[in-house]
């Protein structure tokens, strides 16, 4: 490409400083007319290549380094540390500018911008890309952790913002990122508005936006993620070509954040904290801006540098503290998450206690009934029996018995009236008859009283597992343990039976409904087995505090 | 000379059948009446004199033995009902019935009972050593101790985090047990024969 510009300056022209003494620094400075103030796309301003010459001595080309990338919208200015001996004559600056006219402006200045500035400089860029890396890790786990798309896109907003610093900064990051002019610029383009519309993407999923926001703003909102993956395309083709249409492009751009400051005011005023408080995060950043907007306007004669340093400030200061509000929000989910799924459990479990309830109550009343009168019949006919009769007649008493068991098994009759502890007892007692397994029942003097729900739940359990000590354990010796411990009680049933490996085997349906039932109170349940060692079983179960059940 | 009347109360007509079935087969001399809720009971007991009740516990209206400790000028009362529960016969004794038996014991066993109660006897299996032969529960035990400690009530109740009346009940159980009916004697009776 041919150069646009070839322009010597004689030093004569822009000298403001005697040159008795020699100057340490050169400050060139690089202005290009622009359209008007509203100028958006300064990314892609700067000139592709700038050579210096004092005199004899060339102090360039500047373009493959591009140390004026930093610089803000309407100059690109240049500090060149000097090491000169004698008098200068002559200045020679060269410009390739692709995209139209421009004006090279140069003096020598008393040591400004030292060398050691520019280092200060790579270090503060790698400050804030490690900052920046480290937030990034943190919103990984979050997603990891969480598995919502809303985090997917924060993640990748994180992501394609790294990407973009480092793309941007490509002096400071060059061992990250080749730093090529020729295509950096668009690059670095690309990826600030794919940032903005992950970003975007990510508040549309954190608030719900489809679902809380009326049919236009939706359609908006959604046609605005959607512009947003096609701007950088779109700024790709007009990289080369016109700068007006690329200026209508940038104006185009406003619509996101406006649309995006709209959801989160109509979140916010529907009282959705989150969005309230994703709100008050973008503070610093709207702040950072207007300062900006003010500088750009000349209200501030603090110059683009700390415009510069403030934006990054804000943005910083906004991704930390939209970090740490999902961070919260995670923890708000995941309470959320626990107690339905705690609520479910005791759904669940409530219906089949209910059930067997029914059932028991069914076989108890109203098949004993019918079973006891048949025994009465049978046994009125007295001497008439005859042996096949009589041998009916015991059939009658065995169903009757055994129905009368199942129905106790179903659902304990005196499990409400005489409290857990007694009821325990009795089941132990049972137990003991029926199975010859020795079961030893202990219990902590003063345990507090327990929900009744609670209750039948501790009994199934018990009841649950001293079956399968029986049935699949084989044991001979059980040891029930109704213990008080800080801030609740503990359940242990610990059996001398074959045991299993715990670690491999998952546990039948019994297992699953234990669980279940500890899920429902919010107890913690634990299962402890080795092949040939007995398994114990526990379950603590909190009364006090926030998780507690009574 | 006039024939034995009994009352038999139960909401199964299938086991009031089974139960007159058997009384008219061993009891010739008997005649029976059918109730099936506590509100027939007291119609019937209302219209003419009974000499004998038969009562089931789990009744559609309510309870047969809380029925009976509410209505102490009923005539003499056989608690029939499902439960083999020795609490509930120990109620059914304090509500002031002359026996208790289950529908699961066998039906020669329940003809005794029947037969017991009507040669004015009393029939409550399990307890014929008097309340005072019955093991205390975990938590009676460890009520009993408490109280033996002089320890109140209302103390008990915030420490053990169990409503007062709760423990109160426990306590009426614990009478019922050692045969008292005030503290003093409860705690006389305990040391008296140990706890528990």
């Amino acid at each position: 490409m041919d150069p646009v510009r070839f322009r010597a300056l004689s030093n004569g022209e822009r000298m403001e400083f005697g040159l008795a003494a020699p100057p340490s620094l050169l400050r060139v400075v690089l202005e290009v007319p622009f359209p008007g103030r509203w100028w958006f796309v300064s990314e892609l301003r700067t000139p592709r290549r700038l050579e210096i010459r004092l005199g004899s001595n060339v102090l360039g080309p500047f373009g493959e380094s591009r140390p004026f990338k930093e610089r803000p919208v309407a100059t690109t200015d240049l500090a060149i540390p000097l090491d000169l001996k004698g008098p200068i004559d002559t200045l020679f600056l060269l410009v390739e500018e692709p995209k139209g006219p421009c004006v090279l402006k140069a003096h020598f200045t008393p040591d400004r911008l030292l060398p050691g500035e520019v280092e200060a400089r790579t270090f503060g860029n790698g400050l804030i890309l490690g900052y920046m890396l480290a937030i990034f890790l943190v919103s990984g786990f979050l997603w990891l952790a969480v598995r919502e798309k809303a985090f997917g896109w924060y993640v990748a907003y994180f992501a394609a913002a790294l990407a973009w610093l480092a793309v941007k900064r490509g002096s400071a990051f060059a061992w990250v990122w080749p730093d090529h002019p020729a295509w950096n610029d668009g690059a670095s383009v690309a990826l600030a508005y794919l940032a903005m519309g992950c970003f975007a993407l990510f508040l549309v999923h954190i608030l719900e936006l489809p679902r809380h926001l009326p049919r236009l703003a939706r359609a908006l909102t959604v046609g605005a993620c959607i512009e947003f993956f096609l701007l950088p395309i779109a700024f790709f083709c007009l990289l080369n070509f016109n700068r007006m249409a690329l200026t209508l492009v940038g104006w185009f751009q406003v619509i996101l954040p406006l649309t995006m400051l709209g959801a989160l005011l109509h979140r916010a005023f529907s009282r959705d904290r989150l969005a309230l408080w994703l709100l008050i995060a973008f503070l610093p950043l709207a702040l950072g801006m207007i300062y900006g907007v003010l500088v750009e306007f000349g209200f501030s004669a603090a110059g683009p540098a700390s415009k510069a340093f403030v934006l990054a400030v804000g943005a910083l200061c906004e991704n930390t503290m939209t970090t740490l509000i999902l961070i919260r929000e995670v923890h708000r989910r995941e309470r959320a998450r626990l107690a339905l799924e705690r609520e479910f459990h005791a759904k669940v479990v409530e219906q089949a206690d209910g059930y067997f309830r029914e059932v028991a109550q069914e076989l108890h009343d109203d098949l004993g009934q019918r079973t006891f009168s048949m025994r009465m019949q049978l046994f009125a006919q007295g001497a008439a029996l005859t042996d096949s009769d009589r041998r009916l007649a015991e059939t009658v008493d065995s169903l009757h018995k055994d129905l009368r068991k199942l129905s106790r098994r179903l659902h304990p009759p005196q499990l409400r009236e005489n409290g857990l502890q007694d009821a325990l007892e009795d089941l132990c007692r049972g137990f003991d008859a029926e199975s010859g397994m020795q079961v030893r029942l202990v219990c902590t003097p003063g345990l507090p009283e327990l929900p009744v729900a609670a209750n039948l739940h501790l009994y199934r359990i018990v009841q649950e597992s001293l079956v399968n000590a029986h049935r699949h354990g084989g044991a001979t010796e059980v040891e029930l343990a109704l213990i008080r411990i800080p801030g609740g009680v503990r359940l242990a049933v610990t059996d001398n039976g074959n045991g299993f490996d715990s670690e491999v085997v998952e546990g039948g349906l019994g297992m699953a409904g234990m669980s279940s039932r500890a899920q429902a109170m919010g107890g913690q349940f634990v299962v402890r087995s080795r092949v040939g060692h007995g398994t114990r079983l526990q379950l603590d179960l909190p009364l006090e505090g926030k998780g507690g059940y009574a | 000379m006039k024939p034995v009347e009994i009352l038999v109360v139960d909401d199964h007509p299938l086991t009031r059948a089974g139960i007159v079935l058997v009384i008219g087969k061993e009891f010739p001399e008997v005649r029976c009446g059918e109730a099936s809720t506590l509100g027939e009971l007291q119609e019937m007991l209302k219209a003419r004199a009974w000499d004998f009740v038969i009562l089931d516990h789990n009744l559609s209206d309510g309870k047969g033995i809380e029925h009976l400790a509410r209505h102490p000028e009923m005539p003499p009362t056989l608690i029939l009902t499902m439960y083999e529960d020795r609490e509930l016969s120990l109620q059914a004794r304090c509500a002031g019935a002359r026996g208790f038996v289950s529908k699961a014991d066998a039906p020669h066993e329940i003809v005794g009972a029947i037969r017991t109660v009507l040669v004015s006897g009393v029939h409550f299996p399990g307890l014929e050593a008097a309340p005072e032969g019955l093991p205390l529960s975990v938590r009676e035990q460890e009520v009993l101790k408490a109280l033996l400690d002089g320890r109140r009530l209302v103390d008990l109740s915030k420490d053990w985090n169990v409503t007062q009346s709760t423990l109160q009940s426990y306590k009426k159980r614990l009478y019922i047990k050692y045969g008292v009916d005030n503290l003093a004697d409860l705690v006389r009776a305990a040391v008296h024969r140990g706890v528990g």
